[in-house]
């Protein structure tokens, strides 16, 4: 499967998901004008990528901000990851985010009691 | 509806409301560090959030207040990008403004909207605005459980998003522009 990869932008984050490592990465920004539109392809990947039946699967957010409706884009590519989780598939979430950064922790941790995904908080350097 | 024509009832009103903010905040102790009157798109969104950025590390406001202030002045912006209205000739007369008075900052946000619109935008923010701190979160949490995107890309979490950031310190009001338009306004308030 090819691998996705979206440069980041003023207002997007720099998003890679690889199926040949199973590892994903979302990182820096997110507030598009469109934040449907801007996910739209990431969510597609990942329907595609559940036909392959991945053993397992890590995907790694280290996010800055966060617009309310880029908030609702990243759930619902959660919500692909938790189709996986429930096909068999073995995941982690690796949030990470700055020291005194509180808005982006409570984030992490709201999705995480929504998706009940393994989640592994990582603070920066 | 012609928005743009000076001195039409549309455009004095417009005018005096931005107006009346400049006055407030044109005292000893207050004063407006960012204004944006006209048209808004994502780069325009882009240039001014860079710019709030700019200005609240040179006044020396904390990351946690920058952050709180980033995130309403988004939600404000690209609500309006989305949901203000647009004349006859397509423009879109908004205004946005940010003041600052001691480290207390408001922030000021105008755009046009379908009186209809206005009714239930009025229903919605009085809703928000009688929400205590815990049910603020409540309501959020179950948005983000439950919420989809509109075709339109709004979310539904942006007027939640700028109460909760705000401490729900928010007011606003509607200004019948003509049988069809009103002029909505919006304040919030934060602590740098």
């Amino acid at each position: 499967m090819k691998r996705l990869e979206i440069k980041a932008s003023n207002n997007t984050p720099h998003i890679i998901l690889d199926a040949d490592s199973n590892d994903f990465f979302i990182e820096g920004k997110s507030f598009p004008e469109d934040s449907k539109e801007f996910y739209r392809p990431v969510i597609e990947w990942m329907d595609e990528f559940k036909t392959t039946k991945p053993k397992s699967v890590r995907v790694s957010f280290n996010l800055f901000y966060l617009s309310s409706s880029s908030i609702i884009s990243v759930k619902q590519f959660l919500m692909k990851v938790v189709d996986l989780s429930t096909a068999g598939t073995q995941a982690t979430v690796i949030w990470s985010y700055d020291d005194d950064d509180d808005d982006i922790k409570k984030t992490g941790e709201d999705y995480q009691k929504l998706t009940r995904l393994h989640f592994e908080y990582q603070v920066n350097e | 509806m012609d928005l743009n024509k000076s001195g039409s009832i549309e455009e004095t009103i417009f005018t005096s409301k931005v107006n009346g903010i400049r006055t407030a905040f044109n005292v000893v102790d207050k004063k407006i560090i960012v204004s944006h009157i006209g048209e808004l798109d994502q780069d325009k969104v882009n240039t001014i959030s860079t710019l709030v950025e700019t200005q609240m590390e040179y006044l020396g406001v904390s990351k946690s207040g920058i952050k709180k202030i980033f995130n309403i002045v988004i939600e404000t912006l690209q609500n309006i990008c989305i949901h203000g209205e647009k004349d006859n000739s397509g423009y879109q007369m908004t205004y946005f403004i940010i003041g600052k008075n001691g480290n207390e900052f408001s922030i000021f946000s105008g755009n046009i909207v379908n009186n209809g619109v206005a009714e239930r935008l009025n229903k919605r923010l009085n809703a928000i605005r009688s929400l205590s701190d815990s049910d603020l979160k409540r309501q959020y949490i179950d948005v983000l459980s439950n919420g989809e995107l509109s075709s339109k890309g709004g979310a539904g979490l942006g007027f939640l998003t700028i109460a909760l950031k705000s401490g729900n310190n928010i007011d606003f009001d509607f200004e019948m522009l003509n049988k069809e338009y009103s002029l909505f306004s919006l304040q919030s308030k934060v602590l740098g």
